[in-house]
Parts: structure tokens; sequence; C-alpha cells
């Protein structure tokens, strides 16, 4: 008995034959490890590597940005207090020893020994290792006429560096120079305030220079 | 193009927003920056340079002295530029305030000239600049043609080089600084960053670890 769609010319015959089909079915459908044509999603892993590196920039950037503010250089820096960065304090040494490397190196030199007959030397002079009040006066209105440091006649003429003079180092200049050359070549670790400076500019007010009999009568 | 707009818009967005932070974020910051008054000087830092230097810096721009030399010194840890001696301390805005186009420099080819005026121990005269100008050295090629030779009609210029050797002139003429020359010069030795500004100071050195507990402990 043979079928009856075979010669049954109302029914239409399948494109396919049912093995076609599957072979078709079988060449579309992925193997494993195929991705079909179709974009495979990120492994999760990398997702969270991402979300990690994020983090890590976030805490870095909070830690080393100076804040940023736009004041701030160093990345380790802080943004200041409203008004603060004004009263940054000044060491008065790298103040002084900038002040003496422009104002007072050229007479008494880079290695505070001076040139003889005229500029006599800081190191180890009595003078600098001496009373405040003196040096601060010798800054203040400079000195005139003969000298004796170290057991040796010195005859020059320093200039007043203080307020109003060619110089015009104001009190804090004043005493941070002073600071600094005391410690550096007298070993006194005791810095001198620039109220002091002022306090004595006050009371002697503007004069010719200092005589070293003159300088003898101040304690 | 397919989403020819959409591409067009995000290049558009993309660019604003670095334009945004970067030109517009820095000026929003620094734009409004003024100078610093110290009290103790009675005077403003920094301080604007006189109209000739000014001049100068056109002269500096133009001849393209930023492509070797720069104007920005960094601090320690960053470059050796305070080591070299180019300068007490890191540059800051502030210092740039008055300068119309500031002159940072493309590579560090010559030295730093930021603070060429305050060098230690004494800033180069006009006219060892001159020389430097007109001869040129082994790295630096000679700008001879800021110089004017001419002869000499009456009293020898006051201004004339002195040049002895291979670049003497021959007698009865002299070599002059032309005005371009007289201004580069006149702003090279007004570049001066010696005021120390708060925010150029360094950081205080971190506190000593606590080490001494340490050993206690031990």
């Amino acid at each position: 008995m043979s079928t009856p769609h075979s010669t049954d010319p109302r029914v239409e015959p399948a494109a396919l034959s049912d093995e076609q089909l599957l072979a078709a079915h079988e060449q579309a459908t992925p193997k494993p490890g195929e991705t079909g044509g179709r974009f495979p999603l990120p492994p999760l892993n990398l997702l969270a590597v991402l979300a990690g590196l994020i983090v890590c920039s976030v805490f870095f950037l909070s830690r080393y940005a100076g804040d940023f503010h736009p004041q701030v250089y160093d990345e380790r820096g802080k943004a200041p207090a409203p008004g603060a960065a004004a009263a940054a304090p000044v060491d008065p040494l790298v103040l002084g020893k900038n002040i003496y490397a422009q104002v007072c190196v050229t007479c008494h030199q880079p290695t505070g020994l001076g040139l003889p007959p005229a500029f006599p030397p800081l190191v180890g002079s009595e003078w600098l290792a001496g009373s405040e009040e003196r040096v601060i006066r010798i800054l203040l209105h400079g000195l005139q006429g003969p000298i004796k440091v170290k057991g040796t006649e010195f005859n020059g003429a320093m200039p007043a560096v203080g307020p109003g003079s060619g110089y015009n180092l104001n009190p804090q200049k004043i005493a941070a120079v002073l600071t600094y050359v005391r410690k550096e070549w007298a070993g006194i670790n005791v810095p001198i305030s620039p109220a002091k400076v002022s306090e004595i500019r006050a009371k002697d007010g503007a004069r010719a220079a200092m005589t070293a009999p003159e300088l003898e009568k101040i304690p | 193009m397919k989403n020819g707009s959409l591409f067009f818009l995000g290049l558009f967005l993309s660019l604003l927003i670095a334009w945004g932070g970067i030109v517009l974020g820095s000026h929003t910051q620094l734009g409004g920056l003024t100078p610093f008054f110290d009290e103790g000087d009675n005077l403003s830092y920094p301080l604007r340079p006189s109209g000739f230097a000014a001049r100068g810096q056109l002269v500096y721009t133009d001849l393209g002295c930023a492509s070797c030399h720069t104007q920005q010194v960094r601090r320690p840890g960053h470059g050796s530029d305070q080591a070299r001696g180019w300068g007490e301390r890191q540059s800051v805005a502030r210092d740039y305030i008055f300068q119309a186009r500031p002159q940072l420099g493309v590579s560090r080819f010559g030295p730093d000239l930021t603070n060429l005026a305050a060098r230690k121990p004494q800033a180069p005269s006009p006219d060892a600049l001159y020389q430097w100008l007109y001869a040129g050295a082994a790295t630096h090629a000679p700008y001879a043609f800021l110089f004017e030779r001419r002869p000499i009609v009456g009293e020898p210029s006051a201004q004339a080089l002195k040049l002895s050797g291979a670049q003497a002139v021959a007698a009865g003429t002299e070599v002059v600084p032309t005005e371009r020359a007289r201004t580069l010069v006149a702003y090279l030795l007004n570049l001066n960053t010696g005021y120390d500004y708060p925010e150029a100071r360094p950081l205080p050195a971190p506190a000593a670890q606590p080490e001494p507990k340490a050993e206690a402990k031990k």
C-alpha cells in the first residue's frame, strides 16, 4: 500500500525533508564553546577588577590630590583653612640664610670670614657672640670707624640695613638674619625676636652709624 | 553615515567637557589670583615688569626661546632644578599673573630662566648676555642679527660690545645691540622670582616616626 500523499496532487509537498530540517538546525545551533554570532557577556571577574580599580583611584585622589586646591602644590598637602595661607610661619633660619646671601655676603663672604682689613669676620667674633642689643644696633644703624675683632683692628664702614636704609630690611628680616648668623657662626641657638628689633628701633629712632666706643657702652 | 548626528553630538560633548575642565575650571580656580601684599616690605609681589621688559617678552616669544628654555622651577623630587641653582623655590601660579603669555617652555634643553636675575652668587651682567647672544656658544646658536655692525661716526657708542679674539671687528666699526636685543636683555634681567609666597613654601617635614617606642618594647 503506497502513501496517499505522494500521489495526491492537492497536498503541497514540504520544502525540506525531516532529515534536511534537522541538519539545518544542527548547523545553526551553537556547539559548546561557540558564541553563535552573539556578543558574549564580559566575565564577572573583570567587572569586579574594574570596580576595584575605580575605588582605589578614588582613595588615591582623595589622598594625593592636594584637596584639588589651587594654592596647594604638593600632592600630600591639605587645603589651608580660610585666611590661613598668609600666616604660614617662616623659618627664620631659612629666611636669614637667604638674606645673608643677598645682602651680607659681599663683604662678610659666604664663609663668614670677612675680608681684612676692612670687613671683619663673623666666625668666632666676640661681638656676634655678645649682647644682642649691640648686634641689632649694628644692623639698624650701621657701623663706622675702627673696631677690634678677635684681636685685630678693622677699619671699614658697614651701611645700615634696617627700615628706611638702602636695603630696607624690616624687623622680621633683621631678626632672621641675626638668628641665622648667630646660630651658624657663634653657636647661639636662641632666636632674636622681631619685637626686640622693633623695640630698639623705636627707642633709638633715626641716627648716624654706631661706633665701637658707643657699642661698648651698651650692655 | 549611520547614527551620524549621535556621533558628532558625542564628539562635541567630550570636547566640551574637556574644555570645561581644563580651561574653565582652571580659570575659575586661578583666574582671580591677586598679587601678594607684604606688609613688612610695603610692596606687592610679583612686581610688575617695566614696559621695556614687557616688550622684551614679545621678542623672547618671537625668537622661540621657549623651545629650549623653560621658566618653571620644579620642587625637589620632581627634578634637579633647585640643585642646579635655577631657583630657590618652586614656581607657583602667582609668579605669572602679570605675564600675558607665560613662557613656560617646551623642553629643558637650556637652563631654566625663571630666576635669572636672582642667580647666586650673582646675576649675569647685561654685557655678558649681549656677548652670549652675539657670539653664541657650543650649545647656543648665535643671534648676531639682533646686533648692528656699523662704522663709528664721531664718538663710539657706549653700548658697543667689547669684542675680542675671533669676534673682533675691524677698526673703525662697532657692534651695537638693536632695540630688540636691548628689550630682550631687559626682560631677561627682570626675571626674578626671589619672593617667597606662602603657597610656595615646602610642606613641613613629616613628623618623626614613633621609632623609640618600638625600641623600648624590645
